[in-house]
């Protein structure tokens, strides 16, 4: 009899927890749907971008200016065949897509949007996000390895290689930001930053903030890093067999990566949704009219400054794209092994000595 | 049974299942990929005992690197098919050591106490990675000094034994290509000239 009952109040328990699941699935897809939306128009703005860099038009025939282009390009890649390559592995190929969408999405879990707009405000979550990011590699070996194809598996190869020396500078000038802020959570690391915007990260750790970046564009396997996908030596580098979806699957992936990369880049050494304007000096301004108050709106701390940062970095992405050349292989080597690591070390050496001895910006 | 319980038997399960099947397989990149899985649930394992340093940098370090690396090793070997020849020299020494493993962990879970006394009482108000940096800074600071010293021993050898004299051929001089002029290389031959 009490079994029963101890049974019957476990089972209320369960479902009580369980109730927690559809509010968490809401803002994931509140999370996640803006994000899609973003990345398609991200390819629109990279075309159009590259386009007038070049002196070109670019998409301009699908609606108004080609805003609907995205969508015809999804429309279009959905109905496509999906073909599995003779020989290849099939289970792997087609759980490389996936592993690769998963990874990149699922580290949006603890970025802050806001003060208070985060999914899961977890204590290690720089560190998180840096072991998610790791995994994303997976997708990529995976995917050139099954699909049974030369270059395929070269591509797999040179990204393999690169994302995991560039892993490490990219660790290290991490490491320089979590000395500072002294946490590894990132909502303290943004409160870190608080004042204007000669008190955010980039000031005392200027050399690190480009060694995240430069290592980001290269984790990302974007241009001049781009060795992994050259189109002039392996076609298309890991996903040459895939089509239809399964390639979609691949491009959505790597423009959240790059949406990634951008939002961190602003929030750990841009101050994420902290105003550049210190707060403290407007304190004692009487403001009665509308034109001001929505003036004071915006100068204030808020989501909008987190996507005005994040979007000029992912305009910074596409900007390389157009021009820089693209590096060779050994280059590549060579920048993240003997340049960018040595950089990161001394400059976290030197930001011991400065936060040892209490020098001003570097000690908070 | 709580949510957690529940995760607790799936995860285990998932740990279990592709321990043995990793085994069993017989391609070695299907083995390398099971060490993940096994990694990974791990990892969900630590997780739920409140160890989330632990268990993210199992994740960044075991999965992100070293078994990419491994991973990587495996891919570019071409293994030869089966041999039958030695079966019955691998099937002995297979059982001694599983008899050998098989008596040690008898010995250690039987005559061990596992009493209550030794689970972990999460600490209060205090953040996970905050103590274990702690703990490694003061009182096993030794340790973890003798183990940094270890690998920067090894990163060393690993570098010796990379450097060799006779591939010295093959190799690109950065600084040289850099101090290349465009003089050097080029040679503007005008019609007048010829």
């Amino acid at each position: 009899m009490f079994d029963f009952l101890n049974n019957f109040t476990s089972l209320f328990t369960f479902f009580n927890e369980l109730s927690i699941l559809p509010s968490t699935l809401i803002l994931i897809l509140l999370i996640m749907v803006p994000l899609l939306i973003v990345v398609a128009y991200y390819t629109y703005a990279e075309r159009k971008i590259i386009a007038s860099m070049q002196g070109r038009l670019g998409p301009n025939v699908v609606g108004p200016y080609g805003l609907f282009q995205p969508f015809a390009d999804g429309v279009k890649l959905f109905f496509k065949e999906i073909i599995i390559p003779v020989d290849s592995n099939k289970f792997l190929f087609l759980l490389a897509p996936v592993i690769t969408f998963t990874v990149a999405f699922s580290a949006w879990a603890v970025i802050p949007f806001d003060s208070v707009m985060v999914l899961s405000n977890i204590n290690a979550g720089l560190l998180y996000i840096l072991a998610l990011t790791s995994l994303g590699i997976y997708g990529i070996i995976i995917a050139g390895w099954s699909s049974n194809s030369k270059y395929s598996l070269l591509g797999a190869m040179r990204s393999a290689a690169q994302i995991i020396a560039y892993e490490i500078a990219m660790g290290f000038a991490l490491v320089g930001v979590i000395m500072i802020s002294g946490s590894l959570n990132i909502g303290d690391i943004i409160h870190a930053q608080k004042g204007s915007m000669l008190n955010w990260l980039w000031v005392p750790l200027f050399p690190l903030f480009l060694v995240y970046f430069i290592s980001g564009v290269a984790e990302t396997n974007r241009a001049p890093f781009d060795v992994a996908e050259g189109e002039s030596e392996l076609v298309a580098g890991f996903h040459v067999e895939y089509s239809g979806m399964g390639f979609a699957i691949f491009f959505i992936a790597e423009y959240a990566n790059m949406i990634l990369i951008s939002a961190l880049t602003a929030i750990l050494f841009f101050g994420g949704w902290l105003s550049p304007f210190n707060l403290n000096s407007l304190g004692g301004l009487e403001i009665n009219d509308v034109v001001s108050n929505i003036l004071l709106f915006f100068i204030n701390d808020g989501i909008h400054w987190f996507i005005i940062k994040t979007l000029f970095f992912m305009f910074c992405f596409i900007w390389f794209r157009a021009t820089f050349p693209r590096y060779r292989y050994d280059q590549i080597m060579r920048l993240g092994w003997k340049i960018l690591i040595p950089i990161t070390l001394i400059w976290i050496f030197v930001e011991m000595l400065f936060i040892y001895y209490k020098v001003e910006p570097w000690f908070l | 049974m709580d949510i957690t319980t529940i995760l607790f038997y799936l995860v285990t399960t998932v740990i279990i299942l592709s321990s043995v099947s990793m085994i069993i397989v017989n391609n070695t990149v299907h083995a390398a990929l099971l060490l993940v899985l096994i990694f990974f649930n791990s990892a969900i394992l630590w997780l739920m005992l409140q160890a989330e340093f632990l268990s993210i940098i199992l994740v960044l370090v075991y999965v992100g690197a070293v078994l990419v690396l491994f991973l990587f090793v495996v891919m570019l070997l071409d293994l030869p098919k089966k041999q039958k020849a030695n079966q019955k020299l691998y099937l002995l020494f297979s059982i001694i050591t599983s008899v050998v493993m098989f008596i040690e962990l008898y010995i250690v879970i039987f005559y061990q106490d596992f009493s209550n006394s030794l689970i972990a009482i999460p600490l209060p108000e205090s953040n996970n990675t905050y103590e274990i940096g702690l703990m490694l800074f003061t009182d096993y600071v030794f340790s973890f000094e003798v183990t940094a010293f270890i690998l920067l021993v090894a990163i060393i050898a690993a570098i010796a034994i990379n450097i060799s004299d006779k591939q010295k051929a093959l190799r690109q001089d950065p600084g040289k290509q850099v101090l290349e002029n465009k003089s050097d290389r080029l040679k503007i031959i005008k019609d007048d000239d010829l």
